[in-house]
């Protein structure tokens, strides 16, 4: 398999710092059906974990070769995690998952020191009724007064007379093939979703440099996150 | 106060837009007729830009309907917490697109109450808005804001692809959002549009100084050719 290395533009680094997201459009095209099956081979050979509505198999990644090199070779996603993050990064992790349903609205976490960066990518091809990725733009940005809606944002029926549908969003319709990078501390969920949508996902830490930051990363990759 | 105008003016505090379906339906045909009757447009005379009749209010008792109805002043009262005021209203006969900016980033808020006489989609000039952007707590304000406006230059994206969120209307719907919020509309060609803007009653000196340039701001544009 040959693959060109995955990089960004300087504009596309200044849309993930202005909005939080970065969709990255049929950067894995050549390579969606190989990963497909890749994915197939992995939930076949390895226990599954999970909730009702969430099966997965946790570093995903790190069990097969297609993966390793489609999303963890050096010049793939780690470059691209460097280049959003603007400083070095370690690999943390990340999941396959097959979802059924609505993942509503959340941020992964509360860190307020940490700095992820999930990078996402959906084997089905996905819009605002079918388990699209959505997220509130500019919410990944800490310290601001979105920290204190966590409530709101929880029931959006009780305290905005809105359905969870309804909360204004951007919508990141995606392909197979497509990258979707972003951060979790973004207000993200997705509605819509057919059974059995499948997931890729490889997490990244810009790497921490203060103590607060080191032990939000301790309590991050100590946290069982296989029931999440 | 229901809870729909609670949950309405929630919204606005949170996202810093709202759409209230349907609240003007009663008299959404008197005020197009109002509109043409104010506005005195020469038949066929389709303009190249944007025209605006400023205190539409003072002419259109249809819009006052509106500006002095239960849920605006639900809203308003829910939101400044106060007595408030009209400070502004206009008429407008929008043409092309309308770009990414603030109505200014004040201390105060300034609610804006839109309706438009045409359905507004996302491919014809329907509002949009970064939700949140309306709170300089958000870190919205310097660089976020100046990309936004750059977004050729700095995003690499046409007006209407920065990801904001595009609000649909139906003639009858009331748009309402806080001035500061970030807002654009694209693909827009003409299309009729009625405004009131309301400030709670101004008590400190910054108040008091921005509701002054807050309505100096609204008439004195070079930008805005007044009808």
């Amino acid at each position: 398999m040959k693959l060109a290395p995955l990089s960004v533009t300087e504009a596309d680094v200044t849309h993930f710092r202005t909005f939080g997201f970065l969709h990255l459009r049929g950067v894995q095209k050549d390579v969606a059906p190989q990963i497909a099956d890749a994915f197939e081979g992995v939930f076949e050979r390895f226990p599954l974990v999970g909730r009702q509505g969430r099966a997965g198999v946790a570093r995903i990644a790190e069990r097969h070769e297609v993966l390793q090199e489609a999303l963890l070779a050096d010049g793939r996603c780690p470059q691209v995690a460097r280049q959003l993050l603007g400083t070095n990064v370690a690999y943390v992790g990340g999941d396959g998952v097959r979802y059924d349903g609505a993942t509503y609205w959340h941020r992964d976490g509360n860190h307020r020191n940490l700095r992820l960066l999930k990078i996402v990518q959906y084997l089905e091809p996905l819009g605002p009724d079918s388990g699209a990725l959505r997220i509130i733009p500019g919410t990944h940005r800490r310290g601001g007064s979105w920290d204190t809606f966590a409530a709101e944002m929880a029931n959006p029926d009780q305290h905005f007379g809105m359905k969870p549908t309804e909360v204004p969003a951007f919508v990141i319709e995606s392909s197979p093939g497509d990258l979707i990078a972003f951060d979790p501390h973004s207000y993200h969920a997705s509605f819509g979703g057919a059974d059995n949508r499948r997931q890729i996902t490889t997490t990244y830490t810009a790497v921490p440099e203060s103590m607060a930051a080191r032990q939000e990363l301790s309590d991050y990759l100590l946290a069982d996150r296989s029931v999440l | 106060m229901s809870a729909l105008e609670d949950e309405v003016a929630q919204q606005l505090r949170v996202f810093g837009f709202a759409r209230v379906p349907q609240a003007a339906a009663a008299v959404i045909d008197d005020l197009g007729r109002a509109f043409d009757r104010v506005m005195d447009l020469p038949a066929g005379d389709a303009p190249a830009e944007r025209v605006t009749k400023f205190d539409a209010l003072t002419e259109m008792p249809e819009l006052g309907l509106i500006a002095e109805s239960e849920w605006v002043r639900a809203v308003c009262g829910a939101l400044f917490e106060r007595k408030f005021q009209v400070i502004a209203s206009d008429a407008n006969l929008l043409v092309g697109d309308s770009y990414w900016h603030s109505d200014g980033f004040y201390d105060t808020p300034f609610l804006r109450f839109v309706l438009y006489l045409e359905a507004t989609t996302h491919d014809t000039g329907a509002l949009r808005f970064l939700p949140g952007s309306h709170r300089a707590d958000n870190g919205w304000l310097g660089d976020p804001t100046r990309h936004v406006i750059r977004h050729r230059e700095d995003l690499g994206l046409e007006g209407g692809g920065v990801p904001g969120v595009v609000v649909e209307s139906q003639p009858g719907d009331v748009i309402v959002f806080d001035t500061n919020v970030l807002h654009s509309a694209w693909h827009g060609s003409m299309r009729r549009q009625l405004a009131f803007n309301c400030v709670g009653e101004p008590v400190t000196e910054t108040e008091q100084r921005d509701t002054r340039r807050y309505f100096l701001n609204r008439y004195v544009s070079g930008s805005v050719p007044i009808g």
